[in-house]
């Protein structure tokens, strides 16, 4: 189902890219790495139960090591690229660990935390990250298997190709062993351990996972507006990923995906006709809480009662209460 | 010398305004496991109001109390529309109080603009008083005083009225103390308003030291939260101590290194998840 639904959404997209002029072609390059970042998130919410509100964190730490290698060290911007999403992971293996230490809502403070230390440090470090004046003159890669990225089209190409990846790699993973352990965290952690898993450790790699691919989305946001400011690491950029993820439904890749997506759309109709975006946003959170607790996916199929996918109501909740008990020392 | 003096007092004077709002945060998700992110919005509302009513003419005391009473409003508009419906649903009320502090925070931002702005000292606190070799302004040391008077009278309440001890029992055992006949929703409700209306007072006082200006109500919101992560959530001398601790920490990271100011408060943040992941004096499974 994901596969399929992920495959025909990027085919289609791609086919209306080719006819759209260029700014609609850039518009629906960004939204696509939104709807990877927020399809990244649901690894974490979807999976573990662990509502992260500081991936803009990730995204923007990705974006400013690309930004600094290539204007200020002259660095290859493919190998700064890569340095980006490094940066992205590392910071997840510094942050990941003291995170998991928590659960449910001390989980999405602690979080919330770390991504404001990264907005702290990106505003105030002005010698290294510009301040608010952010880093502008970011070259894109010049080409690729012939393809000029200075040209708008065939950026949107590009992104495709590497969203599409992201996205393969992601379901394959998700849908094979590994995710089953996940899932097997949050619906009981007892069961899991008395099995031999390291449920901690489970819970940090998919913190990285999660991490790095929204690392993928921060760079090449980056390459697409060749500038990079604090608007990546800002709180109301988690927060709209995060509402992706919920709006979308967690735990089915595609939802967040096509939620993310759809978000970036409403942010740019919404910044050309007001300058109230965040009042806008806070709005969705509000209508999406009160009236799609089990988001979009349910108005279009009937969630099969497999323990694959959560609503709202049992994001941050443990299956049956033995996690629970353990913490508790029981 | 000087400068410790300085930072030390500077510091205490942060750390009683994060009290006032950390307070009414901590003991709001001790009680009902709500974590209110829009708490920050009703703090800068109080700020805005209590400014607005000076710059019209009234006396610093009605400010206070108009900026009281209209971040009181907001919190009973907050809770008795949406809280209460969504009851026993913890996500998607902490996802609601978010977009709470969105609309918030914007319509601020769209009512009175993005110039930062700032209250008027009463005349009778103007001024500074002479501290051997340094001076400090008299009104930062009467909001110190007042800290310590509100910290005290909360404990009082919290520990020796029977209120409090209603609200104890809420806290340790919700379901016990409904059944003991404790209407829990009616201590949650009072709970929420009071906790609403201190991060009010917190906005029209702070309004003096800090200014009031859209950005600081997520300032705020985010020492709050580190308090209540170092202090520990539900506990009212958690809420004191981590205050206190954070306040201090700030001020003196400020002065001493602009550039990393945030990563300095972060530190205690750390070390406590790694010591102590309840907080200094939270209990274990509140989490």
């Amino acid at each position: 189902m994901t596969l399929v639904v992920v495959v025909a959404g990027l085919l289609a997209v791609t086919l209306a890219g080719l006819f759209m002029d260029s700014y609609w072609v850039g518009v629906c390059s960004q939204a696509l790495m939104m709807g990877l970042a927020a399809m990244a998130l649901d690894v974490l919410v979807g999976w573990c139960g662990m509502a992260s509100l500081g991936h803009a964190a990730y995204f923007g730490t990705a974006g400013y090591v690309l930004a600094v290698l290539t204007t200020r060290w002259g660095v290859n911007p493919w190998f700064a690229a890569l340095a980006g999403v490094a940066a992205a992971t590392f910071l997840a293996f510094l942050f990941g660990p003291l995170a998991v230490r928590t659960r449910g809502l001390a989980f999405l403070t602690v979080t919330l935390a770390f991504g404001q230390v990264i907005w702290g440090l990106t505003t105030k470090w002005r010698d290294v990250t510009g301040g608010s004046d952010g880093i502008a003159g970011v070259p894109r890669p010049t080409s690729i298997l012939g393809l000029p990225l200075t040209d708008q089209r065939a950026f949107f190409l590009f992104t495709v190709v590497i969203v599409a990846i992201m996205v393969l790699v992601l379901v394959r993973v998700m849908r094979g062993p590994f995710g089953l352990q996940l899932r097997g965290v949050r619906l009981s952690e007892l069961r899991l351990r008395s099995l031999g898993y390291n449920a901690n450790g489970l819970r940090v790699a998919a913190f990285v996972i999660s991490a790095s691919l929204v690392g993928v989305a921060g760079v090449m946001f980056t390459f697409f507006n060749q500038f990079v400011g604090t608007n990546t690491v800002d709180w109301r950029l988690s927060a709209q990923i995060l509402l992706a993820v919920v709006v979308g439904g967690p735990g089915t890749l595609w939802g967040p995906f096509v939620a993310g997506f759809g978000l970036f759309f409403v942010q740019i109709f919404a910044t050309d006709l007001t300058e109230r975006w965040t009042l806008i946003l806070g709005l969705l959170y509000i209508l999406a809480v009160l009236f799609l607790p089990r988001g979009i996916v349910s108005l279009v199929v009937r969630r099969k009662k497999t323990g694959s996918g959560v609503d709202m109501d049992h994001v941050l909740e443990a299956g049956d209460g033995a996690s629970a008990a353990v913490e508790r020392g029981a | 010398m000087n400068f410790a003096l300085v930072q030390t007092l500077n510091g205490l004077t942060i750390g009683t305004l994060l009290f006032l709002t950390a307070s009414g945060l901590s003991v709001v998700f001790g009680l009902m496991r709500i974590l209110n992110l829009s708490h920050g919005a009703m703090l800068l509302f109080g700020g805005y109001v209590g400014m607005s009513v000076q710059v019209a003419g009234g006396s610093f005391l009605l400010a206070t109390l108009s900026g009281v009473a209209a971040a009181a409003i907001l919190g009973w508009i907050v809770q008795r529309l949406f809280l209460k419906t969504l009851m026993g649903s913890t996500f998607r009320q902490v996802l609601l109080t978010l977009g709470v502090a969105f609309v918030v925070s914007d319509s601020i931002l769209w009512a009175w603009g993005g110039t930062p702005r700032a209250l008027e000292p009463p005349a009778s606190l103007q001024g500074s008083v002479s501290l051997g070799s340094t001076v400090y302004p008299t009104y930062r040391l009467a909001l110190i005083g007042l800290g310590l008077v509100s910290a005290l009278v909360l404990w009082q309440v919290w520990e020796r009225s029977l209120w409090g001890a209603k609200l104890r029992a809420c806290v340790d055992d919700r379901p016990i103390a409904a059944a003991q006949g404790i209407n829990v929703g009616a201590v949650f409700a009072v709970v929420f308003v009071i906790g609403a209306a201190l991060a009010g007072l917190a906005g029209v006082l702070g309004g003096v030291v800090l200014g009031v200006s859209v950005g600081l109500d997520f300032e705020m919101q985010l020492l709050a939260l580190v308090v209540v992560i170092i202090g520990g959530l539900g506990s009212l001398s958690g809420a004191f101590v981590g205050s206190m601790l954070v306040g201090l920490l700030d001020s003196f990271s400020k002065a001493s290194f602009p550039s990393l100011a945030y990563f300095t408060i972060f530190a205690p943040v750390v070390i406590i998840l790694i010591l102590r992941p309840q907080g200094l004096f939270g209990r274990k499974g509140v989490m």
